[in-house]
């Protein structure tokens, strides 16, 4: 009973283009609620006997703790208590992967960021007064802010206890590198570099533990983008089983992957201290503490070697990338392993020889940002492309069209492209086409200019009439879907019919902002005929669903949308039982279900689906159905770096037009042809947010963005001086949707939220490229690196 | 610290002479707001913010035949609402549509713009250009003198602890000359001043016949060059004076404010764009 019947996958096989939801626009289920102001985030929350928080930082970057005193502050009235490492009741050193990072420093600060007291009280102000009450006494240690000194033999020691600053070291070997560059005609090597970038999400974070009634049992509310990851932490850090914390998420201000570790470090300070004094305990971060406390985008320096014949087709690829993890490991093992699968980008190389490290220093930890690892090699790789086609004589379009994946390629890590279509040629010939990109990249290529640094320009270097130029440029990738092999690719849903037809719905993935919750509903209402608007979807609760790991890599319209896709389909097999035997039909008839009905094909029967929902009701079948998907087994050699990495993959090419004025050097990014192959969209509307926030903000990392660190210190900690772009800031962005079939994802729908972000910077850094004949090898292209080529804030105070 | 406001002026200005060096003004709002979130130390001793907001004779433009006056609690948005100005000036409508965002253009008022004093602050280069004076009242007092005259250092105006600036008062400008505003900033919306320029000249027969200039954020303050446009008012307009102009105001910024960790970007940037736009203007 409880297996899906032949037909309902039958009914999908033929009618591969006949959706009734799935392809048409639906605005989110809470566009509304926020475009009114009536959502209700962590921050508006407030439970009876609620305490506010405020934590203790130590003005270093590196030091080691020899005594805590808050023996003053404690004295303060209206101060309820000081919790430090001493009232955990269970581990204080947490880390997604290695345990290197304490809710609560106590024997060392490792950066900025640490904290070592939590102040509660009722009064903001009191808890100011207090916090600077509190003595920590420390003694300084050399600090390590060069992450490119991190493995030198002199370098501080952040972790000593591993003996090294590495963190960890992939290796990927393939052919036999010293023959590619014995068989290559032209061998170049270039340095990359990118900076370390904010989230910079819109709601800062807020978190709130709330002590049940129940003994030991603890309801954590909060801007948390993985719950199920905080509740594991929370539970860790005060020795309780899982079920004694109950996670529920709120409303979203924006994550991109940056409300990870940080919430789940936040959420289980705030229950340690809700713990101790048995009220509920907030914790709100103001602008600054956000910026300050966050994990940041990875800085990368990548050396890319690369050998290529005078025909144009790249034989060997040598890349030395090193990766800044900051003071804790956090997400470095597995967004250095993304850099590494994709490295060579989605080129065809014989002969290929990667190493990536990631190391320790003081510097803010970084972690996972929408693009985790391949913003920085894409910037590399096609920045490499561009530069090597010039050397030989071809356009950008030729080299890329010779190198590029096609059907059967095979990756650097030796994997077989051939379990899904491999469309990268198909993306960037329609973007090509769409941005006119041949005919203006040779017209520009007509404009010269030189462009003076001189502090008094001699009169031959001024520029006479019109300073701007234009440029365009073109930037892939390929991605590989959901997690790899990270870990473990398994999530569930729940869907719950209710007995006069109308539906809850649940997933083990949560809404992070990306409007997933009417992604679900329409594939839900896809299966059962009804209108995706009426489901009520479920508030994220860790005690309702299963851990369906966290809501990261772009995966959950492809693994959360299979679990939901079968949740459904379990429902609906059992609704047609109970037709079959109530209209007394065939068990091979075939049912439609849409528009709220359901009928039998070449027959006049048919019902409501409220009807049907109650029939089934009395005769006592259930119409709660749990839906599961687990990805299939994808493999990692260690070693050598080779094996089919990702289960499928996507496909994105976009085209950038900018123009530079080289008085001042400033970039516009004028029109962005953004073409994605993620397969099936369910949600064309939320589709297209996907790639205007992600090409936005990827113009941020390639134009304005940097979190500028001085001595491990994050000098612009507001956003004031942290530049993110405004509306005003890009032009228009021209997306466009190539759907091929997978038989992954629901309907074959599969990842765009990172695809989308990943390439732009590159394509922007190309189209400068093109505009002024001069390349660039450091983001972001400010002012500064166009005009005078290099960044300036690095020698603040100097010349 | 007290939140006191009044609906006249002179009820203000009374408060004002009562509680000397004690109170700070709040006309909008958008700099010391900021000020008072940073706990900034200049505002330690302060036990009022008297705030301008309410006072309606401080919000209005009015328009004559010979000039403009501007409230001195009029906000950005007024400004850039009022015909007398789009039409009579220019360059301080070009510049006040480019002061941060429309949030802060509803909030931030002209008053508050000159008496913060930012090096930054990006309508004072054109109320320069249109030699704006300015009415500063107290209990006892009431002076008109010239916008220039009270503009001393970052974040300080020559304006008496009891005193308000309540008006700018801006004579029509001749028409017949040519004008443009410049700002670069790092993005176009919400954006600070990395510099900004004011220009007006007029030529009769390719002869420069009148020619000011103003600079934001290339000074401590913004700036009118007087002694440069008195040497080369006459002279016959050809690419190459502007070319020696950009270089000499390259000269005085770099002399007068040394060679700072931003002038390597901002000397050639500055003699580029002014050679770029004073070669358009002619």
């Amino acid at each position: 009973m409880d297996r899906k019947s032949e037909n309902v996958s039958n009914f999908y096989n033929q009618m591969t283009n006949k959706f009734n939801i799935v392809g048409k626009n639906f605005a989110r289920t809470d566009a509304y609620e926020k475009v009114t102001g009536r959502a209700r985030y962590a921050a508006d929350l407030t439970f009876p006997n609620m305490l506010l928080a405020g934590q203790k930082r130590v003005p270093t970057a590196h030091g080691k703790i020899l005594a805590i005193n808050t023996e003053e502050a404690e004295k303060l009235d209206g101060i309820e208590a000081i919790i430090t490492y001493r009232d955990i009741p269970g581990k204080n050193v947490t880390g997604l992967v290695q345990k290197d990072q304490p809710i609560l420093a106590f024997d060392k600060i490792y950066c900025p960021a640490d904290v070592v007291a939590i102040v509660v009280g009722s009064d903001k102000k009191v808890i100011d007064k207090a916090l600077s009450k509190i003595d920590i006494v420390y003694k300084e240690e050399p600090i390590l802010s060069d992450y490119t000194k991190a493995l030198d033999s002199d370098a501080p020691l952040i972790h000593p206890e591993n003996r090294s600053n590495l963190v960890v070291h992939y290796p990927l070997r393939k052919g036999n590198i010293d023959k590619g560059f014995r068989e290559s005609d032209i061998v170049i090597e270039r340095t990359y570099s990118t900076p370390a970038i904010e989230h910079a999400y819109i709601e800062p974070e807020c978190v709130i533990a709330v002590p049940d009634f129940r003994k030991d049992v603890y309801k954590i509310y909060g801007s948390i983008q993985n719950p199920f990851t905080c509740r594991r932490i929370v539970a860790e850090v005060m020795g309780l089983p899982l079920t004694k914390i109950h996670v529920i998420q709120n409303e979203l201000g924006g994550s991109f992957g940056g409300k990870d570790d940080t919430m789940d470090i936040l959420a289980a300070r705030a229950c340690v201290s809700s713990c101790r004094i048995k009220k509920p305990v907030k914790i709100l971060l103001s602008r600054e503490e956000s910026i300050i406390e966050s994990y940041k985008r990875h800085p990368y320096t990548m050396k890319y070697k690369v050998g290529i014949t005078k025909q144009g087709l790249l034989k060997a690829m040598k890349i030395d990338i090193l990766a800044d993890a900051g003071a804790y490991a956090s997400m470095s093992p597995f967004v250095t392993w993304r850099s590494v699968v994709q490295a060579t980008g989605p080129y065809e190389v014989e002969h290929v020889h990667t190493d990536i490290r990631a190391v320790y220093s003081n510097n803010p930890y970084t972690g996972a940002m929408r693009g985790f690892g391949s913003p920085q090699i894409i910037f590399a790789q096609e920045s490499l492309m561009d530069e090597l086609a010039d050397l030989i004589g071809i356009t950008p379009l030729e080299i890329r069209k010779l190198n590029g994946y096609k059907q059967n390629s095979t990756t650097a890590s030796g994997q077989v492209l051939n379990q899904h279509t491999v469309s990268l040629h198909e993306v960037i010939d329609k973007a090509v086409l769409e941005s006119g990109y041949i005919n203006k990249l040779k017209a520009n290529r007509q404009q010269t200019i030189d462009i003076s640094d001189h502090l008094y320009l001699d009169n031959d270097e001024f520029i006479d009439g019109d300073t701007t130029r234009t440029g365009i440029g073109m930037a892939c990738s390929f991605r590989g879907c959901s997690l790899g092999a990270e870990g473990i690719d398994a999530t569930g849903a729940l869907i719950s019919v209710q007995n006069d037809g109308s539906v809850y719905l649940i997933s083990g993935l949560a809404e992070n902002g990306q409007g997933l919750r009417m992604t679900f509903s329409m594939v839900a209402a896809e299966v059962l005929g009804i209108n995706p608007e009426e489901i009520y979807y479920l508030e994220q609760d860790t005690s309702r669903i299963a851990d369906g790991g966290p809501t990261v890599a772009s995966r959950s319209t492809l693994v959360g949308g299979e679990a939901v896709k079968d949740a459904a389909e379990r429902v609906r097999s059992r609704i047609e039982s109970v037709l079959t035997s109530f209209w007394n039909v065939k068990k091979s008839s075939k049912f439609i279900f849409s528009n709220g009905f359901i009928r039998i094909a070449d027959s006049k029967k048919s019902v409501s689906f409220s009807e049907a929902c109650k029939q089934a009701y009395l005769n006592g079948v259930n119409l709660s159905a749990y839906g599961w998907f687990k990805g299939p087994n994808v493999d990692w050699n260690e070693e050598v770096g080779q094996g089919p990495a990702y289960f499928t993959y996507v496909y994105g090419c976009q085209i950038a037009d900018v123009q530079v004025d080289v008085a001042s050097g400033k970039i516009y990014v004028k029109r962005v042809t953004a073409v994605h192959d993620a397969g099936k969209i369910i949600n064309p509307l939320s589709a297209l947010g996907q790639v205007y926030g992600g090409v936005t903000q990827g113009a941020g990392y390639g134009t304005i963005e940097e979190v500028i660190v001085k001595d491990a210190v994050i000098e612009n900690i507001n956003l004031d001086e942290y530049l993110i772009p405004t509306s005003m800031d890009i032009g228009s962005i021209k997306a466009f949707f190539v759907e091929n079939p997978d038989k992954f994802g629901p309907w074959g729908g599969k990842s765009l939220g990172e695809p989308t972000l990943e390439i732009t910077a590159a394509a922007i850094s190309n189209a400068v490229a093109n505009a002024l004949g001069k390349r660039f090898y450091h983001l972001p292209l400010d002012l500064e690196q166009i005009k005078i080529g290099k960044t300036l804030h690095q020698i603040k105070g100097g010349v | 610290m007290e939140f006191v406001a009044f609906d006249h002026i002179h009820e203000a200005l009374s408060f004002l002479s009562q509680n000397r060096r004690q109170s700070k003004i709040l006309s909008g709002g958008t700099d010391l707001l900021i000020a008072l979130r940073k706990k900034d130390p200049s505002l330690n001793s302060v036990k009022y913010i008297l705030s301008l907001n309410h006072i309606p004779s401080l919000k209005n433009i009015t328009c004559n035949d010979f000039e403009c006056v501007i409230g001195g609690a009029t906000t950005f948005k007024t400004i850039l609402s009022n015909k007398g100005i789009i039409e009579n000036f220019p360059l301080l409508a070009d510049a006040v549509l480019q002061i941060g965002s429309p949030q802060i253009r509803n909030v931030a008022t002209i008053g508050g713009n000159i008496c913060n004093l930012a090096a930054c602050a990006d309508s004072i280069a054109p109320l320069l250009i249109y030699d704006a004076k300015v009415r500063i009242q107290s209990v006892d007092s009431d002076r008109v003198i010239p916008l220039e005259k009270i503009l001393i250092k970052p974040y300080t105006v020559n304006i008496q602890s009891h005193e308000i600036l309540s008006e700018v008062l801006l004579p029509l400008p001749d028409k017949t000359g040519k004008s443009c505003f410049h700002k670069l900033g790092r993005r176009r919306g919400v954006s600070i001043s990395r510099m900004s320029y004011a220009i007006y000249i007029r030529t009769e027969n390719s002869t420069l016949m009148d020619f000011r200039i103003a600079l934001g954020s290339l000074f401590p303050i913004p700036r009118r060059l007087r002694s440069l446009e008195n040497e080369i008012i006459g002279s016959e307009v050809n690419p190459q004076l502007w070319r020696d102009v950009s270089r000499k105001i390259a000269h005085q910024i770099v002399d007068e404010t040394g060679i700072r960790w931003s002038t390597r970007y901002k000397s050639p940037t500055i003699q580029q764009l002014l050679y770029t736009s004073l070669t358009q203007l002619t």
